[in-house]
Formats: structure tokens, C-alpha cells, sequence
């Protein structure tokens, strides 16, 4: 959580309160053994001097802490714009600002307080200067170690801000990566249908087609699926696949049904599933068999390794299904490749 | 005409055989092959046919490797367009 200026400030008002109240304990003490002594309700003129010299002391520390600490916390980034002048001249600039600062406030005690002060003549400025040395010793690192914290958390922020933005950004890029392929290669089946095949199934076609489609345009608004849903869309996925590669691969679902409520990033089973027919021989005197297993929490996407020998792998698909895990849960897929199986361990969220 | 398809895709396949069947031209489909092995093997042991369709990327292979085996084609038409709908 950012805090704003003012809770800083805040911090400013009270430090300078506690340390004005601090360095002068002993007006404190002096007056609780003033009251605890006294039967008469009058101070002597000495008791009255030095209870006004220690209010004044308390009030000019506190304001001196407040102004030089708001000053250093703030107000200079106000009067000197940080980017408009070279970085030395920037520091000589607060440094003589504060020093100005510092002159001024013991000029304007001297003024204010002046009868009060123990030197003699002019040179009473000096006291005033020197009085509060302590209270500028402190003040200014103080208010460099609050912009110093305050800096550091914006930078938090800014780089967490910044991460979900990337992350975010790399979510939708990954999902706009669906090719256009299967689009058209549908279209080709959906051509071979309404040539070849009664008008019912044309019809069947076009309605998985819709969902199919439907549910790829949905998957950009959610980030996470329900894993019946994935299996309902991999079906239909599935049959259409079926219609352009005939019976050249099986999909055998073995999924437990009391995970089906868990959840996966959309897409991620159909990403697989392309991943086996463009990556392998899918023939029919040989199919592709497919088994989808589970455990308590991974989904196993098994299959027949038949690769094709000269298809440019640029694993795009496995790698940015990788990729999306990491942006939503920060797990990983795992891949196992034998000699005659491969097989894609994806973990179930739950 | 006796032509042959090589073509891996079935919904490609029937689409090509039903436009030769639109097309009014006696067309005579000797045989669909699926793969370069099965094509290879087939133009080894069977007359020569007068036309050949190829799809160029086949489930072992892309289309020119058989003719790396049999040099036997007169003329090579090559159509490249992607994402056409037939």
C-alpha cells in the first residue's frame, strides 16, 4: 500500500513534536517538580522566564524540524525541478537553500525572541543558529530517509505495476497466436462435407464449428477454464480434426470425473492435441493413438511418437502454453519424450 | 485420364475427388495415396499414370522427395497458395 504525501507530512509534524518534547525533558521534569511542590497557585518571576524560554524552545524546535524536514521530504522537488538543472548545481541549489532556511529561522527567532536570548548585542543570531543545531542534524537525514522509503515503495509498485502489465500483455499475444491454419483447413473440411456428406452432418459441422469458434473467442476473456468445459470444446475440437484427418489418430479421454470442476487455461488440452497432428505421421494404415490420464493434480497428455522428420519445430505451441502457466499460477508444464511416447504433464488449478 | 492423388488429409482428398467428379472430363482416379512411402512404392510396381496431383506437405515428408526416387515426371506444375479453400 502506497502512502500519500500527507501521511508523510504526518510523520514530519509528529517526529518533530516528539523530538522538540524530547530535547527539552528537563522543562518537563522542572515543571511537574514545580507543580508537585507548589501550594501557591503564582510563579515567581524566575519560574515564569524559564517556563516561557522552555514553551518558545519547544515550539521554535518543532517548527524548525517540520519546516527543514518537509523541505528536504518534499517541498524542494516543488521548487527545483529535478530534470531542468544539471545534478550538482542541484545539490549546491539545496544545500544553500537549506542553509538559507536555517539563517532565516534563526534570524526570525532572534527577532521574535530577542529579549530572551543570553548573549549580548547582534551576536545573539549566533546563539539562535547554533540552539538548534541538534534539531537540523536530525531533521534533514530524517527527511531523506522517509523519501528514500517512500521512493522504494513507489519503485515496488511501479515494477509490480509494470510486471502485471507485461504479463498481461504476453497473456493476450499468446492467445492471438491460434493460427489462422486451423481456420482454413476447417473450411476445406467444412467444403469436403457439403460435397460428400448427407445434409444432417453438414449441418453438424457447421454447429461444432460454431462452438469451437465460440469458444476460442470466449478463452480471451477468461484465464482460467473449468476442465469439463476444455474436454467439451476438445471433443468437438476433436471431431472436426476427425473430418480432415479421417481416422488417422484416436483421442482416448480417460479423465476422472471428480476433477472436472478443477481448472486449466483455456485452449491448453487443444493445444496439445494440435501439437500431436502437426507433429506427427498420421496415417491411417498406422494411427496416432492419444490417451489423456490423470493424477490428484496434473492431466497427462500422452501420445504415439511418430515425428515427422522435416517439420520446422519451433515449439511454439508447448512453450507458450509454458509461458501461460507461468503469467497465471507460476507452475510449469513438463515434457517427457521416450523413444515411441511422448507425453505433456500439465498442472491442474485448483 | 489416368491420374493419381497423393494427398495425407482426407477432407482434401474427397475434396479433390469430388472435383474431379464435377469436372466433365473423363477422369480416371487410378489410386489415392497417402504418404511418400506408399506413392514410392506404388510407382515402382504400376503403370505410369499421365497426371499426378501432390500435396506438397505429406505426413512423412514433402512431395518432391518421390521424385528424387523416380525422375520420371515430364513436367512439374507447382501451385503455392496459402490458405486456399478448394
Amino acid at each position: 500500500m502506497i502512502k500519500s504525501n500527507r501521511y508523510y507530512i504526518l510523520i514530519i509534524l509528529f517526529s518533530g513534536f516528539l523530538l522538540s518534547i524530547l530535547l527539552n525533558l528537563k522543562l518537563i521534569w522542572y515543571l511537574s517538580d514545580l507543580w508537585s511542590n507548589k501550594t501557591i497557585s503564582y510563579f515567581s518571576i524566575e519560574e515564569n522566564s524559564k517556563l516561557v524560554y522552555g514553551i518558545q524552545q519547544i515550539f521554535s524546535q518543532f517548527f524548525v524540524f517540520s519546516l527543514i524536514g518537509y523541505f528536504n521530504f518534499s517541498l524542494k522537488d516543488k521548487i527545483f525541478k529535478q530534470n531542468t538543472i544539471k545534478p550538482i548545481l542541484n545539490v549546491l541549489f539545496v544545500l544553500f537553500a537549506n542553509l538559507f532556511i536555517i539563517i532565516l529561522l534563526a534570524l526570525l527567532q532572534f527577532v521574535i525572541f530577542k529579549f530572551e536570548y543570553p548573549g549580548k548585542g547582534v551576536l545573539g543570531i549566533f546563539y539562535y543558529f547554533w540552539k538548534d543545531f541538534l534539531v537540523y542534524l536530525i531533521a534533514i537525514p530524517f527527511a531523506y530517509i522517509l523519501r528514500m522509503n517512500k521512493n522504494l515503495k513507489e519503485t515496488k509498485r511501479d515494477n509490480q505495476k509494470l510486471k502485471t502489465e507485461k504479463a498481461k500483455a504476453e497473456l493476450i499475444s499468446l492467445k492471438e497466436q491460434l493460427s489462422p491454419h486451423f481456420f482454413f483447413n476447417t473450411l476445406n473440411s467444412l467444403s469436403a462435407v457439403i460435397r460428400t456428406a448427407e445434409k444432417g452432418d453438414t449441418l453438424e459441422f457447421v454447429e461444432k464449428l460454431s462452438q469451437v469458434y465460440r469458444y476460442i473467442l470466449d478463452s480471451g476473456n477468461n484465464n482460467l477454464v473449468s476442465i469439463k468445459e476444455e474436454i467439451v470444446f476438445l471433443n468437438d475440437y476433436t471431431w472436426l480434426l476427425h473430418k480432415r484427418f479421417g481416422n488417422n489418430f484416436s483421442v482416448d479421454n480417460k479423465i476422472d470425473s471428480k476433477i472436472l470442476d478443477n481448472k486449466i487455461p483455456p485452449l491448453a488440452l487443444q493445444v496439445l492435441l494440435e501439437n500431436v497432428t502437426k507433429h506427427n505421421k498420421l496415417l491411417s494404415s498406422n494411427p496416432v493413438k492419444i490417451s489423456i490420464e490423470n493424477t490428484e493434480d496434473l492431466i497427462y497428455f500422452k501420445n504415439d511418437l511418430r515425428k515427422k522428420e522435416n517439420v520446422a519445430s519451433h515449439g511454439s505451441g508447448l512453450s507458450n502454453l509454458n509461458k501461460r502457466y507461468r503469467v497465471i499460477c507460476g507452475k510449469e508444464i513438463e515434457i517427457i519424450e521416450k523413444n515411441d511416447e511422448f507425453c505433456v504433464k500439465i498442472p491442474i488449478i485448483k | 485420364m489416368n491420374v493419381i492423388l497423393v494427398e495425407d488429409e482426407l477432407s482434401a482428398r474427397q475434396n479433390m475427388l469430388a472435383i474431379f467428379e464435377e469436372l466433365d472430363i473423363n477422369i480416371n482416379v487410378m489410386v489415392c495415396l497417402e504418404s511418400i512411402e506408399e506413392a514410392v512404392k506404388w510407382i515402382e510396381s504400376n503403370p505410369k499414370p499421365e497426371l499426378g496431383f501432390f500435396d506438397i506437405q505429406l505426413a512423412d515428408g514433402v512431395s518432391f522427395e518421390i521424385f528424387t526416387f523416380h525422375m520420371c515426371a515430364k513436367k512439374l506444375y507447382i501451385g503455392i497458395k496459402q490458405y486456399s479453400i478448394l
